[in-house]
This record gives structure tokens, C-alpha cells and sequence, in this order.
């Protein structure tokens, strides 16, 4: 089993210098990717170092869309701006690539992108131009795929945050053809991360998601024992990443609950899912159930610390 | 009727601002900030008075994050390092470490300094215990229920008090209650004890989050009075309250203006929106006022917007009287 980030990372001394922007941005990534490795964790994460919100790099890149006020983020008592939609959409490479490119010379482990999904990005936009969500979606996952070509030379992995796809259950095909065209265009390790919500009545729609692997947010509700109530009942073939650190609360989790998890795990799961092959496509990695910009600095380090020394202690 | 009012917060002027960087780093003394709250809370009363308005508040100058400021008022909580909000801004987030106690009024002399200053009705402002526990980080209680259930006792003490200190209006805002329309009774159960017994005007304000989730369940909080937004979702509001039904006889607080926006709303588009709302409740039901908290606006954005509300409904008051 092995570790990985779900999202951003704090930006540690809370505020980027605005005096020398680029410079003090690099600097907070190479922070955040060092704190990752020292923490020991096997797949790791820019941080979102400069994302506003999920979106904010890509309202400001591609045509066609702006950034208008600022709304509630799910049920969080933070923010995103609103994107506003006001023509075609049409890609030009955001900032992103140049920090993941920066990211990889500094790094020592694998990185992982995050992208939001078409469809979380169509639900949080406000559309004064399509005349369809169909529309709005084709036109989104094509702007999405571009971006993940300029971002893919530097990365393991690419994931996909569709959190509003839980909210939305009866979408679930609409958007299979948006991830369809995602993984036939990506010649990339894809993943669909999923949390805020919860996933009852969910996963099983999920297998035969055009994905290589899924993100899932163990914490929210009764999660935990969803998910292990599907892997009981269904033989499961993907990557999986079982967030089960809570990204959204300062309590810190036991040792021992985490054992517990991680040994129900192990039962639950095939030998070669839990002890991969190095080219496996489907092994396990623990992580916090969703972005750690959730919670203070030194708690989001401890948490990541707790989170390896659990999975290596067994 | 068409009482006019705002929702709690106003903006803090820039000394204001700078003062509490200032207590925060250990330049100023306690005595020092409070000294500039009251003083910025004088301004905006006056200002509200000037502007005619019907039921005022104290612009809530000696608060922050609207949750925070009453976690650094109970004891069972402690307060976190830097959370990000949005972009670069970061507030710091209640932690519940222990059982929540009101070890003293919080509220109490702010609403008293302010009601001094006016002959009008100030509101008394709580935030609700839903939103407290939904805001905070959780250490100390087994589950969700417990520490909501604590919090709301703690705040029927403060809406006791603001009561006995001769609050005609009580407002306890429960934001957060809209975001998880799953746990609706949950905040029921918790208004049904912040307000037991209260014989003044109450109103909760909910803003955000998807109604018609909640609605018309949400009508079950012990409240008299729901104020919520109706600019900025363009009046749709209305339209689900007049089909499910249910409001009877309770006031609205109609939100008729947009507080994310800077544009000034005109006077036109305010007549329109309160011609449409008496359409669906009674002159006497309705309580004019933005939408949400105007402390995100400029001082002179906030202020052009009240005057616009205010003369938009002192004008369709005539009409009604005229026809
Ligand atoms: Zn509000």
C-alpha cells in the first residue's frame, strides 16, 4: 500500500510575497513538495500552490469565460469565484503546466495533477452562452484534455475532482462520454476522485467508468463502510485510493483506527492489489479524503505524517 | 408594514481595520480596539438612522468570522492556525476541544452601546448552533448531535439575555443549515431550544445552499421571522414559496438587494421586485433588507444600496396607501 495527496497543500507562511510573484510561488511549491517527501508519502502534489479555487487557473487562461463573484464551495465555509460563461470556450494553456514543470525539476517522487472534471466544472460555472449542458460539457472536456496534454510530460498520474457528480447520480452516463473521450485522447494514468458526499447507491454505477482508477472520500457519512460494502460484494479491478484522513477536521486520527482500516483492507482486496507489481494498474493508495487547504499547516503535516507511519507500520 | 432592516454585518471602516491588525500583533491594547468598535459602531448607527431605516443593527464592528467570534467567547473551544477562505485571504477556525459553556454574556454590551445611540429597535444578532458546530472543527464531541445540541443550549442563554436587555428582535443566522438539507431536523431540534420561551420577534437568516431541498420543511425552525436572499437567485425564491406553500402568517426578510455585487441596484428594479413579493405575502409579513451581510461592500456601495431600498419601499408604501 502507498501514499499520495488529495488536492492542494497549505501555502504555509499563509501569504505569496506579491513583490516577486513567480519567485515566492516556486518557492512554496518546492516547500510543499519537500514537506511530502519528508512526510514519506509515494505520490505527491504541487500543492495547487497557485489556484485561487479548482478553477481559478483556467477562467483566467481560456477565452470565452471569467471569474465573477465569490460563492460558497459545497458545504465548506470557504469560497471559489463563480466562472461565468459568457462564449465559446476555447483553450490556451494555463499557468498550471509552468508550475508542474517547475514541480517535477524539484521533485524527488512521483507527482499527480488534479484538473476539475467537466461536469463539477459545468455545474459551479453560471452558462450565459450554451444553449445546452451537452454542449457546455463537450466544449469544457475538450479545453480539459488540452490542458492535460501541456501537463502530462511532468506527471504520473491525472486527477479528475467531480465532487458535484455525486449530487447529480442521474448524470452519471452523461458524463461516462466525457470521460470516454478523457482516456481515449490521455495516454495517461487517469483517476476520478469523488468526495464531499455520500457514496451510497453510487459505486456500483461506476464499473464501467472509462477511468484507471478511483479517489474515494471515506470519511464523509457512512462511507467507510460503503465502500467496504462494495468491495465485499464485487470483485474490483482499478486503482483504488481510500481517503480515509480527515482533510476537513483537526482531530487526529489513532493508530489504531487506521490499522483497523488498512487491515479490513487487506481482506477486502486481492493479494496483487494490496502488494502491486511495479507496472500493477491496480494497487491501493491511503490518503486525506480531499484537499488539506482544508485544515491549518502543522495539522495537515501531522495528519500526512500519522498517514504514512500507519501504512508502514505493519 | 414593509418594515426596512439589514441582515447584521456593515463594513469596517479602514481605522477599524488597521486597529485590529494592530490588537492582533500586540500594538494596541484591548481597551484601545474597543474604544474604535464603539466609535465605528456610533457612525453606522447614525448613518442608519439617517437613512430611515426601520430596525437597525450594530454592524457587528467587534467581529470577524461570524462563527469564530462567538467560539472566542465560549469556553470549550479554541481557535486554529491560518485557514484558507479564498485565494489569499485566511481566517483562523473554531476548534471544540471541550464541553461548550457560556461562561458570560458575549453580545450583551455591544447591543446595549448601540441601542443607547438610537430610538429605533436594534436587533440582537446570534450566530445559530448548526452553523457554530458546522464551521468548527470537532476534537471533543462523539458526534454532530451532541455538540449541537450543547451549543444551542448556550445559545438560548445569550437570546435570554438580549431579551431581558430589551431586544425586540432576535436574530440567530443559520447559514450553514441550507448546505446539508440531510440534516434539516437536526437544526430544527437545536432553533427549538435557542428560542424556547423567547417572547420577542426571532428570525433566523439562511442564506446560500440549494431551498428547495429544504423547503418547506425548513419552515419547522421555531422562528417568526425567515430572512433570506432573494436578489441574487433573480426572485426565484418566490415562485418555489408561492407553489409549495406553507409561509402563513410568518414575516419574510425579502432580500432585495445583491450584496456580492458593487453595481447599485436602481430604484425601478427594487419597486418591481417588492410589487411581485406582495404578491405572494402581506404588506404586513414583509421585512425589506439585502441579502446577506453587506460587510463585504465598501462603505459608500453599502450605503447607496440602503438608500435605494429604503426610498424603493417608502415609495410603494404611498402606492398602497393612495389606492
Ligand atoms: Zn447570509
Amino acid at each position: 500500500m502507498r501514499t499520495t495527496i488529495n488536492g492542494g497543500y497549505p501555502k504555509i507562511s499563509g501569504k505569496i510575497n506579491q513583490e516577486d510573484l513567480n519567485k515566492a510561488k516556486q518557492e512554496t511549491i518546492r516547500r510543499a513538495i519537500k514537506e511530502q517527501e519528508e512526510a514519506g508519502l509515494d505520490l505527491i502534489g504541487d500543492g495547487l500552490i497557485v489556484f485561487e479555487d479548482l478553477f481559478s487557473p483556467f477562467a483566467d487562461a481560456w477565452q470565452g469565460i471569467r471569474r465573477g463573484g465569490l460563492e460558497r464551495f459545497f458545504d465548506n465555509n470557504t469560497y471559489y469565484r463563480h466562472p461565468i460563461i459568457e462564449g465559446k470556450i476555447v483553450f490556451s494553456p494555463s499557468q498550471y503546466g509552468q508550475d508542474l514543470k517547475f514541480a517535477k525539476s524539484v521533485a524527488n517522487k512521483p507527482l499527480k495533477a488534479i484538473l476539475p472534471g467537466p461536469f463539477t466544472f459545468a455545474k459551479l460555472s453560471e452558462d450565459k452562452f450554451y444553449s445546452s449542458e451537452k454542449e457546455l460539457l463537450t466544449d469544457l472536456t475538450a479545453a480539459l484534455i488540452q490542458e492535460a496534454k501541456e501537463i502530462s510530460d511532468y506527471v504520473e498520474v491525472i486527477q479528475f475532482d467531480e465532487p458535484s457528480l455525486l449530487l447529480f447520480p442521474e448524470k452519471i452516463e452523461l458524463v461516462k462520454k466525457e470521460f470516454q473521450k478523457i482516456k481515449q485522447e490521455l495516454n495517461k494514468k487517469i483517476v476520478l476522485s469523488l468526495y464531499f458526499s455520500p457514496l451510497k447507491n453510487f459505486l456500483s454505477s461506476l464499473s464501467d467508468f472509462p477511468i484507471d482508477g478511483l479517489v474515494l472520500d471515506a470519511i464523509t457519512n457512512d462511507n467507510l463502510e460503503t465502500i467496504f460494502q462494495f468491495l465485499r460484494q464485487n470483485s474490483y479491478n482499478k486503482e483504488l485510493t481510500l481517503g480515509c484522513i480527515d482533510a476537513r477536521n483537526t482531530k487526529l486520527e489513532s493508530k489504531e483506527e487506521l490499522k483497523k482500516i488498512l487491515t479490513k483492507i487487506k481482506t477486502l482486496l486481492p493479494e496483487e492489489n494490496i502488494y502491486p507489481a511495479p507496472d500493477s494498474r491496480c494497487g491501493v493508495f491511503i490518503s486525506p479524503n480531499c484537499s488539506l487547504e482544508f485544515l491549518p499547516h502543522t495539522t495537515a503535516l501531522t495528519k500526512m505524517k500519522n498517514m504514512v507511519e500507519a501504512v508502514n507500520s505493519r | 408594514m414593509l418594515k426596512t432592516t439589514t441582515v447584521g454585518s456593515l463594513p469596517k471602516p479602514d481605522y477599524l481595520k488597521r486597529a485590529r491588525t494592530d490588537f492582533r500583533q500586540n500594538r494596541i491594547s484591548r481597551e484601545e480596539l474597543k474604544k474604535l468598535e464603539k466609535k465605528a459602531t456610533t457612525e453606522w448607527v447614525k448613518i442608519q438612522d439617517e437613512i430611515g431605516l426601520d430596525v437597525l443593527v450594530d454592524g457587528e464592528m467587534e467581529r470577524g468570522d461570524m462563527a469564530t467570534y462567538f467560539a472566542e467567547n465560549l469556553s470549550g473551544f479554541k481557535i486554529s492556525g491560518l485557514v484558507r477562505s479564498y485565494g489569499n485571504r485566511y481566517y483562523r477556525k473554531p476548534i471544540v476541544v471541550g464541553k461548550i459553556k457560556r461562561e458570560k454574556p458575549i453580545t450583551l454590551e455591544m447591543f446595549r452601546f448601540a441601542q443607547g445611540l438610537t430610538k429605533k429597535p436594534v436587533k440582537g444578532m446570534l450566530t445559530g448552533p448548526y452553523t457554530m458546530a458546522d464551521w468548527s472543527f470537532n476534537e471533543y464531541y462523539p458526534d454532530r448531535r451532541s455538540l449541537i445540541l450543547d451549543l444551542a443550549e448556550e445559545i438560548h442563554k445569550e437570546a435570554v439575555d438580549l431579551e431581558k436587555a430589551g431586544a425586540k428582535y432576535i436574530q440567530i443566522d443559520e447559514p450553514a443549515v441550507s448546505t446539508h438539507p440531510e440534516e434539516i431536523d437536526l437544526a430544527i431540534e437545536a432553533m427549538r431550544i435557542v428560542t424556547a420561551d423567547l417572547k420577542v420577534t426571532t428570525i433566523t437568516h439562511i442564506c446560500y445552499g440549494d431551498f428547495a431541498k429544504i423547503y418547506p420543511r425548513m419552515l419547522e425552525l421555531a422562528v417568526g421571522q425567515f430572512d433570506l436572499e432573494f436578489a441574487n437567485r433573480k426572485f426565484e425564491l418566490l415562485q418555489l414559496i408561492e407553489e409549495k406553500g406553507g409561509f402563513n402568517d410568518k414575516q419574510i426578510g425579502l432580500g432585495v438587494i445583491d450584496v456580492h455585487s458593487h453595481r447599485i441596484e436602481t430604484k425601478e428594479e427594487v419597486k418591481e421586485n417588492l410589487r411581485k413579493a406582495l404578491k405572494v405575502f402581506k404588506p404586513g409579513q414583509i421585512f425589506v433588507d439585502p441579502d446577506c451581510g453587506l460587510k463585504t461592500r465598501t462603505k459608500e456601495e453599502s450605503i447607496a444600496k440602503l438608500k435605494v431600498m429604503v426610498e424603493a419601499t417608502e415609495e410603494i408604501r404611498k402606492e398602497m396607501t393612495n389606492v
